[in-house]
């Protein structure tokens, strides 16, 4: 049983063409990793999952929700919402909500989009922020974090709530070898917990240390690889 | 300079005095005797102060030759210079500020509608008089209360600021409301924002027929004559040697009859002495408690306009900066369109041009009072400016974290709500709490709709006192009260924006 599927998804800017008639399918706890040189369009791929961006052509499937490029804007903005609700993405980076404390960016998503009472969302909120580890950081404001911790607190906030897949866009780009094994260990008990992965990155390591399925993103097409 | 300084400083007004006395001593010395007269005929020009504002059938376009003056004043201006032997030269000039600028030289004669008053009198030389009024009360149809002077007491009543008719109503108890032009008393009157109108009959005739409103009778006598300044006897004395030759020839009744002007009153109240002449002469500005009283009115009336204007702009102001947010529905569009084209007109026009309109302009559809227009008049106009700094703000929102708020799930309204706005609010507060500073200072605009607000209240305090400097530091100093810790406020928000969250 997929939890994201898609199904002839194809973007270009233009002439260029970023990818072409992608179909790939992503079951619970299931990683994908997807490698490929800067500029590529690795990201951009990751936006229009959940609609960020718009693909040109293409449906993206989550559960009973699907986001088709060729929707109007009504219908394309509804379903991109009813997605993001079920899909984390966190950011390059990180995109912390920069007047809100850590533990407010955390509640952000389950008390105003979730609209669960705070008082019921907060112990979820410190336990999180405990299993990332940065429950000690939880009153400081993003500003005052290091890169790691940021990036720890985006992650944090994107599983508030609780996402059956993870988008994730080059989440060790600011992180030094000792966070980077930290991180991966943080997701592979992600994984194990069921929730899916899916992983922009360039950092081969990285990308194996987390055992997923990958793939590059060579002329417009993705192509299995095993580096 | 530096006895203008001095002035400022109550401790040193001693010092001031003795640089006023020894400017004057200087000015005299320079000026030598009275060489007025002299001066004209050299020049070969009379120059004469009057307001064009004063309308028909004083001194005003003709509707004809536009650009050309015409007006029973401008042919007795035209007489007296030939009197003279020289030529007439019209110099525009706020009625209310004629007698200081006379003072300061910027003409040589005032020549319109001036009333022989005591204080007038002793201030300026004045000739004979060449006209005769009466003060006509207007009231509306079925108004019982305006009876006569005493019955004003309290209510409302209009009238042109520093007349004849301005200084009765106030021993007369009236609440008084001062009007820059002669058509907008009667129209008020007539749209129930005053109770009565006291005015010469000359405007009275001509602009008192309102429907709805009516004369209720004369409570007074005046003369009009011409203003020259104190020492220029030589040309007072050629001025009244004209005046006596023309109406001995029977020019002057000529002219009245032209314009329709002329009455068995002419003839009659020549020969009997003014009412007013016999009141007693009024003492200099002085910054008594309750002339400091009446200021700090004034102060509180700006405050208050400019804070109700404020509230209306930064509310205004955030919606139409909303409206113009980029989208994809057509609707919105239009509206954005519309949001465009008021930020557009109210920039591109006067705010006293919307002022007007609003006021009297709009008098027919909306019948606002005088405050509320004035507030809404700054409001609306000020709501423009607000909307293209909340504009500037939204688009400083770090991008990345609307992002970041539409990836959690959020509506458009919801990110709009929890992270453009608390960012855009926060970078649009000093460009706003400075924008209150020029709405504080912009409010005086308002008192061409009759509000008395600080800087009217200093101009009538100026020309009933005959001094600027006082009133006009008091007012200064009053200003800078206000401001000045809107302008502390504005300094910390910048402090705040740039130690930033980031």
């Amino acid at each position: 049983m997929s939890v994201l599927r898609t199904v002839g998804l194809s973007k270009a800017f233009g002439e260029r063409v970023i990818f072409e008639d992608v179909s790939l399918e992503l079951a619970r706890g299931d990683a994908l990793t997807l490698m490929g040189p800067s500029g590529a369009g690795k990201s951009t791929f990751l936006r229009c999952l959940n609609g960020l961006e718009r693909a040109d052509r293409g449906e993206v499937h989550v559960g009973q929700v699907s986001i088709r490029a060729a929707a109007q804007h009504a219908e394309f903005a509804h379903a991109a919402r009813a997605v993001r609700a079920r899909v984390g993405f966190v950011f390059q980076g990180h995109h912390l909500f920069s007047h809100r404390c850590v533990l407010d960016n955390v509640l952000e998503g389950p008390v105003y989009v979730r609209r669960t009472p705070r008082e019921q969302a907060l112990p979820r909120a410190l336990s999180l922020l405990e299993k990332v580890g940065v429950a000690h950081r939880a009153h400081a404001m993003p500003a005052q974090l290091s890169h790691g911790e940021q990036q720890r607190a985006a992650i944090a906030r994107a599983l508030a709530m609780d996402p059956e897949v993870l988008l994730l866009d080059e989440p060790t780009s600011a992180l030094d070898p000792e966070r980077t094994e930290r991180l991966s260990e943080l997701l592979r008990t992600l994984r194990g917990e069921g929730v899916a992965l899916l992983t922009v990155t360039h950092d081969v390591a990285f990308a194996r240390a987390l055992g997923a399925r990958l793939f590059r993103l060579e002329h417009a097409r993705f192509v299995p690889t095993s580096v | 300079m530096w006895y203008t300084a001095a002035m400022i400083l109550p401790g040193q007004s001693v010092l001031a005095c003795l640089g006023l006395l020894a400017l004057a001593a200087v000015s005299c010395r320079h000026a030598g005797p009275d060489d007025a007269l002299a001066g004209v005929q050299q020049r070969g020009v009379l120059r004469w102060g009057a307001d064009i504002q004063g309308g028909e059938p004083y001194v005003f376009e003709d509707p004809e030759h536009p650009g050309e003056l015409t007006g029973f004043e401008v042919q007795i201006a035209a007489a007296l210079a030939r009197e003279l032997g020289v030529r007439a030269e019209m110099v525009q000039n706020d009625w209310t500020t004629l007698v200081p600028s006379l003072e300061r030289g910027s003409f040589d004669v005032i020549l319109n509608g001036l009333e022989v008053t005591p204080q007038r009198a002793q201030r300026i030389g004045l000739s004979r008089p060449y006209y005769f009024f009466t003060l006509q009360l207007s009231a509306r149809d079925g108004d019982a209360r305006v009876t006569d002077l005493a019955s004003l007491r309290g209510l409302r009543v209009g009238t042109l600021a520093n007349t004849q008719a301005w200084d009765m109503l106030e021993p007369a108890g009236a609440v008084r409301v001062p009007y820059e032009g002669v058509e907008e008393p009667y129209l008020d009157l007539a749209q129930g924002r005053l109770a009565a109108v006291l005015l010469d009959d000359i405007i009275a005739d001509r602009y008192g027929d309102k429907p709805g409103v009516h004369v209720v009778g004369s409570v007074g006598v005046g003369a009009y004559a011409a203003g020259v300044q104190r020492g220029q006897a030589s040309l007072l004395q050629a001025l009244d040697r004209a005046f006596d030759k023309l109406e001995k020839s029977g020019e002057l009744r000529a002219i009245l009859e032209r314009w329709q002007l002329y009455n068995p009153r002419q003839a009659e109240l020549a020969r009997t002495p003014l009412a007013g002449a016999r009141a007693a002469p009024r003492a200099a500005f002085q910054l008594t408690p309750h002339q400091l009283w009446l200021f700090v009115q004034g102060a509180l009336t700006t405050l208050a306009i400019s804070a109700a204007a404020m509230l209306l702009a930064v509310l205004l102001g955030l919606l139409l900066a909303l409206a113009r947010l980029p989208s994809p529905y057509l609707l919105r569009r239009l509206l954005a369109g519309v949001a465009t084209v008021y930020v557009e007109v109210f920039r591109g026009t006067p705010v006293l041009l919307q002022l007007y309109v609003l006021y009297y302009g709009l008098a027919g559809l909306i019948s606002l009072d005088a405050f509320t227009a004035a507030a809404l008049g700054l409001g609306l106009n000020y709501a423009a400016y607000e909307a293209e700094i909340y504009r500037a703000g939204i688009q400083a929102v770090p991008h990345g974290e609307v992002e970041a708020a539409r990836a959690l799930g959020m509506s458009s309204l919801l990110s709009l709500r929890r992270v453009i706005l608390p960012h855009a609010v926060r970078f649009s507060l000093p460009g706003v709490a400075n924008d209150f500073i020029s709405l504080l200072k912009d409010s005086s605009l308002v008192s061409v709709i009759t509000v008395i607000e600080l800087t009217k209240r200093m101009t009538i305090a100026a020309v009933d006192g005959r001094s600027w400097l006082l009133p006009g530091a008091l007012c200064a100093a009053l200003y800078l009260a206000m401001s000045y810790p809107l302008s502390l406020l504005a300094r910390s928000f910048e402090r705040r924006l740039g130690r930033g969250q980031r």
